[in-house]
């Protein structure tokens, strides 16, 4: 794939900021064709996606199916929900401003620059260019150059399905994505590692740039005593060998209850051989890792880590760097200072530490940066309560592994180390939105009066400043008035029915709808 | 009511003593271990400490005014106003702090029908709030609700230059709020450097661009997310069927308000030419009639800040002045000792001209005549996106092209300032004017993370369910056409698209209801 000139860059930018300025972008049927554009190519050329990924990742079938249906999803939701976003909100005014439109507009912020990484290069790229476009911005794509054969199937394919004077993809790696950021976006959306995301929003701050950094982290799990510990087993296992554990929330290490340890270890063993099955390497259900230099990193890991005398390798093990394949390895009797834990693994490589108790778990989550996932494997709502209460992570999952991923509903995204701000559903189209705040007052007599108050003199009437305060200053509300006005919305309530209700037994008496009618014809005759 | 000890420290101390270097970290480690401690989550605390909030606020009003007016010779009115908002904004908070902590739940889809999926509202942990001087109570206890109400530990910095109420602030703070969980330092730029050098949650600043990208730059160096209230040249377009009368009233009001040090004050006017006759005199009128001739002695016209402001101030007037082109229509004098410079208002000002150069934040006005409203446009979008933007006219047509083809932090259409005064509009600007908003419910989600929960079952039910997921079985087309089945979001009919647009469900169903009610209470009538 030819890289893009990083002299063009600049051309690219501005070519975008003058479509941005004509307007283009802006009304709600472009972007509404836009997105049913990009719907149709990712559900009619399924096929072509699908031998790109499976080109990238060596992605087995269901893999494929679950990366495009979550693109899909997310594309035909901002479709169904693009009216109601864009809408503008009404806000509530106080008394001093009774009788003026308030609103908050959803404005596009402009040309936006969005980056993806290599593991998921079709639903990382797509998705936030979805709700970039829902919110009605220009745009400036930058997939993986790792994921190769995605990159040319996003440079080929995204110029002939969107807008071309709207969406711009570039091509590149290291040079291209540094010259690319020294230009001003209005918005940077970034997806990646923490040290990238740093260097990420150091280059926005030069220009002010407000940046969404979606980045991973080790994700732990915590499996307790009471845990249904066959059906964690199998969720754990089916989590891990995903994508060949190569996603931001896959499951980085476990910490164990010293009860459920061994128990543990003979579930996960059993699940994974049911499904690998004894031969991995030829197993159709496993992928691989993306390149060489990741296999050699994970090896390196594996090997730093199996070459402590306290642990124990419990499964897999068997690799090859020319395939890039490494079988998921469990290893036993982690400590917290081993090579397992010192960095995001980001590979099927996956660490166990026993611990005493919850506590203790909690203690070891707090103790390190701030995870984009949790996972909490518990029958008791009390452990798993203490868990919300006392951890903060992206999100947290109980019983369930990667689930929020496929809700559009709840807002994806990082705390902390692990990022900042949110995509996914109505959060992803906030994000690349400026909620713009509009007051349009009139300027009649009535509202200039009430204006009046606020205008020096104020020595002349002493009463304009109380009678201001009694118009613009809010004081809680008591519990006597909160009551009346719970006790008065009910009575309203009941008053409307009852009237109806009257209405009705009086026609009624007079014999009807007919008797009503006839009375009506008199009166007007 | 009033503290005799704290007015020694006023009237003496004009400087208090900034907070040593050494002692920063280990008061973000104290504010740390209180975070763990879980003490600030309760809702119960929250609501204490805003109350606590609220009554410093209203109760101690006298005294704040007094520093206001020390600093700033704020007028009692202005400030007055000042601590209403911070009332205004604490009363807001305290009524919906149930509502807005309480966990949203997520639609579901199918897949994730049998779930307990929520969305929970969780603070972000030590937050830094680094205020300005021009609304020195304002800008930093505002945020500040915003904080206590999502939960938060919060560091406070209010502004070295205004040093009286950064004195009263460091003498008070303490004493009212709980001062495990809310600090609050002194100095200035040395010890804001070494301040955010710190791993804080969350960095709330309010003051200038430059400042804002350094802060911004020291953020990036430990991923912290920041909130930026920057300023900007806010323009003001006055159209040529404007209500001369009412604009030049409010236009003075807002122009002059604080002396002008308002990040959202009106920065320079854009006129039709066709208004000018009637708009000059009129704001001449305006003026005296709110300060008086003799503005200098005016109570409710405040002073600059200080001297250096002041001598930046006079200088851009002189230089302003000295172009032969700009017309004055008022002021002139000034006295740099006092730290008073008049209302100063220039006409024919061009847009290359010292008085368009950087945000004046000061009591100077520059008006630019224009053909029309595209010029206008054209003069508004050419420059970097202004935290706010006025728009003086009666035509709806122009009005909404103006919105829609300009960019800005707010937009008011007649007026000034009111948009601090809601409470339900975000207050926050874009590109140059900053980045994140607050204000009631927007404050609240600043300082929050929303944590996504997702709670499975693992009986056997929702686990058959699960088990379609599973290699090798997943791969089987059985598998992956239920999978798909269940959980693609399909584009909805054309029929159903047909009917949502023009089939109101909600009026046929109350239509509905009222018939049958209608239809009970007359049978009962006929039963009678």
């Amino acid at each position: 794939m030819a890289t893009t000139p990083v002299t063009e860059i600049p051309h690219i930018v501005n070519s975008l900021r003058k479509t941005f300025e004509s307007n283009k972008t802006k009304p709600i049927a472009w972007r509404k064709r836009q997105l049913q554009n990009l719907y149709r190519f990712l559900t009619d050329h399924e096929k072509v996606i699908g031998a790109a990924l499976a080109k990238d990742l060596n992605r087995p079938m269901a893999e494929i199916a679950n990366e495009i249906r979550a693109t899909v999803n997310e594309c035909s939701y901002a479709l169904d929900h693009i009216d109601e976003w864009t809408k503008p909100r009404k806000c509530k005014p106080n008394l001093a401003l009774m009788m003026d439109t308030t609103h908050v507009r959803h404005e596009p912020l402009g040309v936006v620059c969005i980056i993806a990484p290599w593991n998921f290069p079709i639903n990382l790229l797509f998705v936030p260019i979805i709700h970039a476009l829902a919110a009605g911005n220009c745009i400036v794509a930058k997939p993986s150059e790792v994921s190769t054969a995605c990159e040319s199937l996003v440079a080929e394919w995204v110029p002939k399905v969107l807008d071309p004077e709207a969406v711009k993809v570039v091509v590149g790696g290291v040079g291209e994505t540094s010259a690319l950021l020294e230009q001003k976006f209005d918005h940077v959306f970034f997806t990646g590692s923490p040290s990238v995301g740093k260097v990420v929003l150091q280059a926005c701050a030069k220009h002010l740039v407000p940046a969404t950094l979606e980045l991973g982290g080790k994700s732990p799990v915590y499996v307790h005593s009471d845990a249904n510990i066959a059906v964690i087993a199998n969720r754990l296992c089916w989590a891990k060998a995903l994508n060949c554990g190569q996603i931001c929330v896959a499951p980085d290490y476990v910490l164990v209850h010293k009860d459920a340890k061994d128990s543990l270890i003979e579930a996960i063993k059993k699940s994974f051989t049911e499904m690998l099955s004894t031969d991995v390497k030829s197993s159709k259900a496993y992928a691989r890792i993306i390149n060489r230099n990741h296999t050699q990193r994970l090896l390196k890991v594996l090997s730093r880590q199996l070459a402590q005398a306290h642990s124990k390798l419990e499964y897999g093990g068997e690799h090859s760097v020319e395939d890039c394949f490494i079988t998921p390895s469990v290893v036993s009797g982690v400590k917290l200072s081993d090579p397992l834990m010192e960095d995001e693994i980001f590979g099927p490589l996956l660490g166990i530490v026993e611990v005493a108790n919850e506590n203790e778990a909690i203690s070891i989550i707090k103790s390190r940066p701030r995870p984009l996932s949790m996972y909490v494997c518990t029958e008791s709502k009390a452990i798993a309560n203490k868990f919300l209460d006392n951890t903060l992570s992206g999100s947290i999952l109980i019983n369930g592994f990667l689930m929020n991923f496929f809700v559009e509903d709840m807002p994806f995204g990082g705390v902390g180390n692990s990022g900042m701000g949110k995509c996914h559903g109505h959060a992803g189209f906030m994000t690349f939105t400026h909620e713009r705040g509009l007051v349009w007052r009139s300027t009649g007599p009535i509202t200039e009066s009430a204006s009046a108050l606020m205008y020096p003199p104020f020595n002349s009437s002493p009463t304009k400043l109380s009678l201001l305060k009694l118009l613009a200053q809010k004081k809680p509300t008591t519990f006597l008035k909160k009551l009346f006005s719970h006790l008065f919305a009910q009575i309203w309530v009941y008053f409307k029915l009852w009237v109806i209700f009257r209405a009705g037994v009086f026609v009624g008496l007079e014999g009807g709808w007919v008797n009503v009618v006839g009375k009506i014809q008199k009166l007007l005759a | 009511m009033r503290d005799s000890s704290f007015k020694t420290l006023v009237d003496g101390a004009i400087s208090p003593r900034p907070t040593p270097l050494a002692e920063i970290p280990t008061i973000v480690e104290a504010l740390n271990g209180t975070f763990r401690s879980n003490k600030t989550k309760s809702l119960s605390w929250r609501r204490d400490q805003l109350s606590k909030l609220y009554d410093f606020v209203t109760k101690q009003e006298e005294l704040l005014q007094e520093a206001l007016w020390k600093d700033l010779r704020k007028d009692p009115a202005t400030a007055k106003s000042e601590l209403m908002t911070i009332a205004s904004e604490a009363a807001y908070a305290l009524d919906r702090l149930n509502t807005w902590a309480k966990p949203v739940a997520a639609k579901r889809t199918l897949f994730t029908i049998i779930d307990n999926n929520k969305i929970l509202m969780s603070p972000k942990g030590v937050v830094c709030i680094i205020s300005t001087w021009n609304y020195p109570f304002l800008l930093l206890l505002g945020p500040l609700v915003a904080a206590i109400a999502a939960g938060n530990c919060v560091l406070l910095k209010p502004s070295e230059v205004a040093t009286h109420t950064e004195a009263l602030l460091l003498d008070w703070i303490p004493k009212v709020l709980d001062n495990d969980a809310i600090k609050i330092i002194s100095g200035s730029v040395k010890e804001a450097t070494c301040l955010l050098e710190q791993k804080f949650d969350h960095i709330f600043f309010t003051g200038n661009e430059s400042v804002g990208k350094v802060v911004m730059a020291a953020a990036a160096k430990h991923l912290c997310p920041v909130t930026l209230e920057l300023g900007g040249k806010s323009p003001v377009y006055i159209d040529k069927d404007a209500n001369v009368s009412v604009t030049a009233h409010r236009l003075i009001w807002g122009k002059f308000y604080n002396n002008g040090q308002t990040c959202i004050a009106p920065d320079y006017v854009l006129a039709h030419k066709c208004v000018l006759p009637q708009l000059l005199p009129a704001l001449k009128k305006a003026l005296e009639e709110m300060y008086t001739i003799n503005t200098r002695d005016s109570v409710e016209y405040a002073r600059i800040i200080n001297h250096s402001h002041a001598t930046r101030l006079i200088t851009v007037l002189e230089r302003q002045r000295a172009l032969l082109h700009s017309e004055i229509v008022t002021g002139g004098d000034y006295d740099r000792d006092d730290k008073f410079i008049a209302p100063f208002i220039v006409c024919n000002v061009r847009p290359t001209d010292p008085l368009m150069e950087d945000e004046i934040f000061g009591p100077l006005l520059g008006i630019i005549p224009v053909e029309d409203e595209d010029e206008a446009l054209q003069i508004i979008t050419s420059r970097p996106h202004p935290l706010s933007m006025f728009i003086f006219s009666n035509n709806k047509r122009l009005i909404q092209k103006m919105i829609d083809n300009s960019q800005s932090g707010s937009v008011l259409v007649n007026d000034f300032l009111v948009n601090m005064i809601i409470n339900d509009v975000p207050f926050g600007g874009v590109g140059a004017s900053g980045m994140g908003a607050y204000h009631g419910k927007h404050g609240f989600l600043t300082f929050s993370h929303q944590r996504t929960m997702v709670w499975r079952g693992t009986d056997p039910f929702t686990e058959f369910f699960h088990g379609f997921v599973y290699p090798p079985f997943a791969n089987h087309p059985f598998a992956l056409s239920f999978v798909n089945y269940f959980t693609t979001h399909r584009r909805p009919s054309n029929f159903k698209v047909f009917f949502d647009k023009y089939v109101p469900v909600k009026l046929v169903l109350l239509v509905a209801g009222i018939a049958l009610v209608f239809e009970i209470g007359r049978r009962v009538g006929v039963g009678l």
